[in-house]
Order: structure tokens, then C-alpha cells, then sequence
């Protein structure tokens, strides 16, 4: 081989013999791993605090050549090495504060094992090969060591599971319950409220997402600041928080409503201006000073592979992203999905359309309209509609067509009617159940969408009597099939609706190292 | 049949304070709930009637628990809380049940919804209640109130410590048809430290069709919130849209820093 030849291998080459192309092989190899967040030995110490590392299956491995009699090897560590660590087998080897090692050899070839503490690490790994009768190194290469970026679900991918906090008794949520159980059968987990301080909001305090690198998948739950200290859902189901499961979370001290992860979402895929989101865009929402802890958002944004983006809540009383806008996937439609979105303009016309002496016995305790007639006649819930649509809901749709290239093709128009709520300074909530606040779980070759009844109808059994509905159920993407929730009492009246009481965790797919390196600027 | 009643009432630990009304035949407390000379003696004739009558179901209004919603707001959303029995006894428990200032603003908010509060009692309610939230959620009332009761009214939440309440009190008048009379309520708000009343103001400018309030409307444009300059260049919008694009500060607006802000300038624009 010619030193040229070598050179152009990336081999520093200072002999005219070959060496063992082994070596040669590994410069310019990139060891991609995972962050080592979780706790394989549940001793309550997260397994990068533990420093040992026996049996811990998430740390990459790098096999080393043989080093034959004579020969050494010297390790040099580089760049953030305050978060990566380097193990020769289960012996630490290279640290913060151990940046060079040397291997004497002879033996048969060893294995090295890298160990990331963070997201998105990027360290370095000097090999110099040497033999005791040579002044030079015989061979030289640099690997970088790398982890996976964090990534975030969204609806595109396939359910594994859903879960709700199962409420019995009177007053409780059986029916939303049994809603799920029957579209899902076993891969529903309903967990009792009771034990976790009757807090039903699970969208809102949990976030999945998934760490993977070649041979490596960790899965995540990001936990919200809303609640801590154990408190309500902070204390998770163990299903949660099993072995090799990793929580984690960003920030501390007084939550806002933007804090909660019904405020975080996830688009699919996407092609924006030629540049090409293959696990899709994070968005939240911005409520004036008021956005997710600055941690969060940090952390988000410096995993670079789902670019995230901001829309204003600030119209509305809770304050969240999923509350007026959500994906389903569509196999008829160019992108394979379409953005559903309310549009209070349709839900004026659905309910002047309605016979006024319809009678809503669910609307009177909770908003004081006991016939559509009352609603069609209030003059302030017209204007109130009209200015959200206008103000705020089409100024959130041209960001996402410009933040996800999306056109009116994409979008899919819902009837919706907000009220302006007294308790909330006037800001909006739900007045009909929001039903964009839908989960949606993609199986198999279907996809079940479960979406809060709107209970626009006197008689509540009657389903096909509701014209809201029909509506729906007309606008739904081919192959989506739809699950109606009674989610009034516990939900709807509460302020949410069906997805801010559900979460769902999903299959994660792809090879970021392959198909998102164009969006990683490092 | 009274004594029925009556065991009935102490059966369901009806409050000591009806205890008086209890002994009045139903005869006179129909004639009190109509006649009596105060709202307060009208009104505690009604709630001995809504004993006498439902009494499960007031029990149920008197005794009941909030839920909490999504960001830990105490309220009263059940079928319980609902219904003309319901709305009196709720509203007997914000005048002498000792309820929890944290829960004054749900409680409210359910007695209005249940219709328990005449448009007369909002304004004796509203002067003795001590939670800014409570005293928004009764403003609603003055929605549907006669003009001569509501714009009073009205006038008077105007002069409320609270910018959550003056806000309300505006948004209020903005829905009813009559509301421009009192322009000079809204033309007070444009200018209020609170941005919220601002807000509303210019809300109430378009709604209203102030056309008279048009340069106070365009001095919104430049106001530092969002909201208000939001509220204001849709008051022009709906006042006269063709002028409105006219105005340099509106075309100025396609570059406002808040994105909806210039999204909705930009629209305007556009036509």
C-alpha cells in the first residue's frame, strides 16, 4: 500500500511496511452510543452515577485489533470528556480525569466500552499504535465518539401501549375507561387515581421519547416540572419507571400551565424548503413570557433532529398546543398525513344549522347553555369565536405551514366553540369537547382515534343524532377508525379532553445516524 | 305536610340560619320571595323554599365538593350544582357558609351558571365579595340584566381594584347590544395601567362599533402588550377595514415583533 494510498485512508502512516489494516480500519469511525440514564440495577442511582458497569447492556462497544509482542497502544481521550467515559471491559479506563491510557501488548484483541452521561455528546478518541523497537508510532487514528440525540414520538407511529388513570366509583371516569379497554384491549393500562393524589392528567406530566444508536434503544420518560417531589403523577406507575426505562427531567421551581407536556407535540415527517425532518418538528406553545422551562427548551433544541418551533397559546386559558391542533396519518394524502385543526367559523354554522329548541342536558352545569337556541342567540360567544379564529387560530396556521411546509391541502378544517372563561381572566376554553384533543394509535394497518363525544344532542345514547359527530366521523382519513370518550365529567369539565388524559407510547423507528445527519451541524 | 318538611330539613343538616324561615308557612315564603323590601329577604325566602321543595337536592348544592381543574382551580361543574334549587342554595353559601376563599370563584361561577343569581343581587353580592375571581364570574350575570341594573352596574365594577374584574366588567358591556351607551366605561379603559382592561377597551371599541373612539383605537396600535395592539387593529378592522389598511401604523404592523400580531396586520393587507 502506498503511504498516498494510507494517507488517503486516514491512516498517519510513518513506515514503509503495512500494518495490520485493522487498525487502519478504525480511523475515522464514528462509535455512536446512547446515554446511560436508566438504572439497570435499580439501586436508585442512575447507572452513569454508579460507575461500574458490569452488565449494563447500554454502553457502545469498540473492538480493538490484537496488539502482538512488543506493541502498545496508547488511548488519548478528547473533547467532552467531562460526559463520556471509555471502559476496558468492566475497568474504567478514560475519564475527565484520566485522559490518556497505554495497552501493552501481546493480546488477542480487547473491547472498549463507551459510556455517554448526556444527549447529543460529542468526544474523541486517539489511538497511536507503537512498538518498543520503533521511535514513531507505527499507526494512528482518531475515532469520534458520539450519542444519540433524544427524540421525540409523534402520531405517525405505532401505539405499544396506552394508559389513563383509571377513576371508579361515583363521579368516576368508567366510561372514558371502558372506551379504551374496548378499542385497545390489553394494550390499555388503566392505574388507579387514588394513588397518585386523583391527578388524572398523564399527557400532562409525562412525555416519551427514545434514545437509539446501532444495537442500542433506551426508552424515555421525560417528567414534567408541573408536579415534583412525588407528588400527584410525579410518582409514576412503576410500568413507567421499570428497569432499563430512563426518567429524566429539565428544570426546577414553580411550573407555569406551559410546563405541561400536553404543551408539547410533535409533528410527522416533514420536507420544509428542500430540507427533510424524518422523525418530524417539535412545537409549543408560547404564552407571552410564559413557554416550557428554558432547560427543556435548550435541551430540545441542541438535539437538532426535530427542529423545534413555537405557537401562541396566549389566547387560550390552559394554555396548550394540543388543545386546537393534531396529526393523523393518512395514506391517501401526499404526505401521508393530514394536520387537523378547529375552525370556529364551522362550529358557528354546525350549531346555526341545529333545530334551536335542541336540548344539551351536558352543556347546562357546565356552561350554562341548556338548548343550541341559547347558544346560536348569545351574541358574545359569536364575536368571541370570531376574534380567536382570526387572531389567534389563522396566525398559528400559517406558522405551521411555514415552520412544516405545509399547504391547504394538508389541513384538515374541524368544527370547534371555545367560551371565554370568567375564572381564567376571560381566556378561552372548550365550549363544545375539543375534539382535535383526540389520541391517536396507530395499529397495525388501522389506526384508532379516540376523541371526546361532543355531546351535542339531547339523547346521550343516541350517537348517530349528533351531527357533530357525523361530521367527524365524514372528515376522518381513510383507514382511522373512530372511538368516542365520554371524557365530560372528568376531563372536559376540568378543563382537557381526552389526549391531555391519556399517553401513549409508541414504537420508535429509524437510524438518526444514517437519515438525520444533514440536520446535526456539529 | 310542614312537619314532614321541616324533619326533613333537620334530617339533612339544612343551615341554622333557616332555622326562622323554617316555622313560615310556604304560603309567605312564596309572598317574601316576591315582595319582601331587600334582596338579601328575598333571596332567604327562595332558599327556604329551595329547602322545602328539593331538599336532597339542596342539601347536595350546600354540602357538595369541588373538583379541581387541569391547573388546580376549584369547580363546581357537577349535575349537583345545577338546576334553580341548586343556584339559590349556592348562592346562600357565599353569603354565610364559610366557604374557602380559594373556592369563591367556582362557587360563583356555578350559582351564575345554575341562574341562582338575580341580576338584583349582583351588585349587594358583588360589593361584599372578597375574591377578584368571584367578582368576575357575577359580572356575567349583567350580561342579560336590564340596561338600567347591568350599565350600573358595570360602571361601578369599572371602579374595581382588580384588573381582572374592570377587564370583565368591559367585556361584558362589549356583548351587550346597549353597550355603546356608556362608551365613556370603555374610552376610561383604553387608558387603564392594566393591560388586560386595555385590551378589552379596544375589544369593546370594535364589537360596539365605537366609530367615535377610532384615534383611541389607532393610539392602541402602538400600546407595548401584544394583546392590546392585537385588540386594536381588530377594533379598526371591524370599525372601517379600508381606512384601517390606510393608516401607516397598520401597515406597519406586518413587522410587528408578535407573530400573530403581524400575521393578522399582514392579512388585512392582503385584501
Amino acid at each position: 500500500m502506498s503511504p498516498l494510498l494510507m494517507l488517503a485512508l486516514g491512516l498517519a502512516c510513518y513506515r514503509e511496511e503495512p500494518v495490520d489494516s485493522d487498525w487502519a480500519a478504525l480511523d475515522g469511525q464514528a462509535v455512536i452510543g446512547i446515554a446511560n440514564l436508566d438504572d439497570d440495577d435499580e439501586n436508585e442511582v442512575m447507572d452513569w452515577e454508579d460507575l461500574q458497569v458490569a452488565g449494563d447492556d447500554d454502553l457502545a462497544s469498540l473492538s480493538l485489533p490484537a496488539l502482538l509482542e512488543g506493541q502498545s497502544l496508547s488511548l488519548t481521550l478528547t473533547g467532552d470528556a467531562e460526559r463520556s467515559r471509555v471502559w476496558l471491559d468492566d475497568e474504567l479506563l478514560l475519564d475527565a480525569s484520566t485522559l490518556q491510557a497505554t495497552l501493552s501488548g501481546p493480546d488477542s484483541g480487547r473491547e472498549l466500552r463507551v459510556e455517554f452521561s448526556d444527549f447529543r455528546v460529542l468526544a474523541g478518541l486517539e489511538l497511536s499504535l507503537g512498538h518498543e523497537d520503533e521511535d514513531g508510532p507505527l499507526a494512528q487514528a482518531a475515532l469520534s465518539l458520539e450519542s444519540a440525540p433524544l427524540i421525540l414520538n409523534h402520531h405517525l407511529q405505532q401505539g405499544e401501549y396506552e394508559m389513563a388513570m383509571e377513576y371508579t366509583g361515583f363521579g368516576g371516569n368508567s366510561a372514558f375507561i371502558r372506551g379504551f379497554e374496548d378499542g385497545l384491549g390489553d394494550a390499555f393500562d388503566g392505574w388507579k387515581v387514588a394513588s397518585y393524589g386523583y391527578d388524572v392528567w398523564i399527557q400532562d406530566e409525562i412525555e416519551f421519547a427514545t434514545q437509539t444508536a446501532p444495537g442500542l434503544h433506551m426508552d424515555l420518560v421525560l417528567d414534567s416540572i408541573r408536579s415534583q417531589n412525588g407528588q400527584y403523577l410525579d410518582a409514576l406507575p412503576p410500568k413507567l419507571a421499570e428497569p432499563g426505562v430512563a426518567v429524566i427531567g429539565y428544570g426546577q421551581g414553580r411550573s407555569s400551565s406551559q410546563d405541561y407536556f400536553g404543551n408539547l407535540e410533535v409533528s410527522p415527517p416533514v420536507t420544509v424548503d428542500g430540507v427533510h425532518y424524518p422523525y418530524g418538528r417539535a412545537y409549543w406553545g408560547r404564552n407571552g413570557t410564559l413557554a416550557p422551562h428554558e432547560d427543556l427548551r435548550t435541551m430540545l433544541e441542541s438535539q437538532q433532529v426535530q427542529r423545534p418551533f413555537e405557537l401562541d397559546v396566549s389566547w387560550l386559558c390552559v394554555g396548550h398546543v394540543d388543545e386546537f391542533i393534531t396529526f393523523l396519518p393518512d395514506p391517501d394524502s401526499d404526505k401521508g398525513f393530514v394536520m387537523w385543526v378547529t375552525d370556529t367559523a364551522l362550529g358557528w354554522d354546525l350549531i346555526s344549522e341545529m333545530a334551536p329548541e335542541t336540548e344539551l342536558p351536558r352543556y347546562g352545569p357546565t356552561h350554562g347553555f341548556d338548548t343550541i337556541g341559547q347558544m346560536v342567540e348569545d351574541d358574545e360567544l359569536l364575536l368571541v369565536n370570531q376574534d380567536l379564529q382570526a387572531e389567534y387560530i389563522e396566525p398559528n396556521i400559517e406558522i405551521m405551514k411555514q415552520e412544516l411546509g405545509l399547504d391547504d391541502a394538508d389541513i384538515v378544517r374541524i368544527p370547534a366553540l371555545f367560551e371565554a372563561n370568567r375564572l381564567c381572566g376571560g381566556y378561552s376554553l372548550s365550549l363544545i369537547p375539543g375534539t382535535a384533543n383526540m389520541t391517536v394509535y396507530p395499529s397495525g394497518d388501522t389506526v384508532k382515534a379516540f376523541i371526546p363525544d361532543p355531546f351535542l344532542r339531547t339523547d346521550d345514547d343516541d350517537l348517530s343524532s349528533d351531527p357533530m359527530i357525523t361530521i367527524i366521523e365524514d372528515l376522518l382519513p381513510s383507514g382511522v377508525e373512530a372511538h368516542w370518550l365520554d371524557d365530560w365529567s372528568t376531563y372536559h369539565a376540568a378543563w382537557g379532553e381526552v389526549h391531555c388524559g391519556s399517553n401513549t407510547r409508541r414504537t420508535p423507528g429509524g437510524s438518526w445516524w444514517e437519515d438525520a445527519r444533514h440536520l446535526m451541524g456539529d | 305536610m310542614l312537619i314532614t318538611a321541616l324533619l326533613t330539613l333537620a334530617a339533612l343538616a339544612a343551615p341554622p340560619h333557616l332555622d326562622a324561615l323554617s316555622a313560615r308557612s310556604t304560603v309567605e315564603l312564596d309572598r317574601a320571595a316576591l315582595s319582601a323590601p331587600t334582596w338579601q329577604e328575598r333571596h332567604d325566602a327562595r332558599v327556604a323554599l329551595a329547602w322545602r321543595s328539593a331538599p336532597d337536592e339542596a342539601a347536595l348544592a350546600w354540602e357538595g365538593q369541588p373538583v379541581l381543574s387541569r391547573t388546580m382551580v376549584p369547580l363546581f361543574t357537577s349535575p349537583d350544582f345545577h338546576g334553580p334549587v341548586a343556584g339559590v342554595v349556592l348562592v346562600d353559601r357565599l353569603r354565610r357558609g364559610g366557604v374557602p376563599q380559594h373556592w369563591r370563584g367556582g362557587l360563583t361561577q356555578a350559582a351564575v351558571l345554575a341562574g341562582g343569581v338575580e341580576a338584583e343581587a349582583v351588585i349587594g353580592l358583588f360589593r361584599d365579595e372578597p375574591v377578584p375571581e368571584a367578582r368576575a364570574a357575577l359580572l356575567d350575570v349583567l350580561g342579560k340584566a336590564e340596561p338600567g341594573l347591568a350599565l350600573a352596574g358595570l360602571a361601578e365594577a369599572m371602579e374595581d381594584e382588580s384588573g381582572r374584574v374592570r377587564a370583565t366588567a368591559l367585556q361584558v358591556l362589549a356583548g351587550r347590544a346597549d353597550g355603546a351607551a356608556r362608551a365613556d366605561l370603555v374610552l376610561r379603559g383604553s387608558s387603564d395601567s392594566d393591560y388586560e382592561v386595555r385590551a378589552a377597551a379596544m375589544q369593546a371599541i370594535g364589537w360596539l362599533g365605537l366609530a367615535d373612539l377610532w384615534d383611541t383605537a389607532v393610539g392602541g396600535l402602538s400600546d407595548p402588550e401584544a394583546r392590546v395592539r392585537m385588540k386594536a387593529l381588530r377594533a379598526l378592522e371591524r370599525l372601517d377595514s379600508a381606512r384601517a389598511v390606510s393608516l401607516t401604523q397598520v401597515q406597519a404592523m406586518a413587522q410587528d415583533p408578535d407573530k400573530s400580531v403581524a400575521s393578522v396586520a399582514r392579512r388585512l393587507l392582503a385584501r
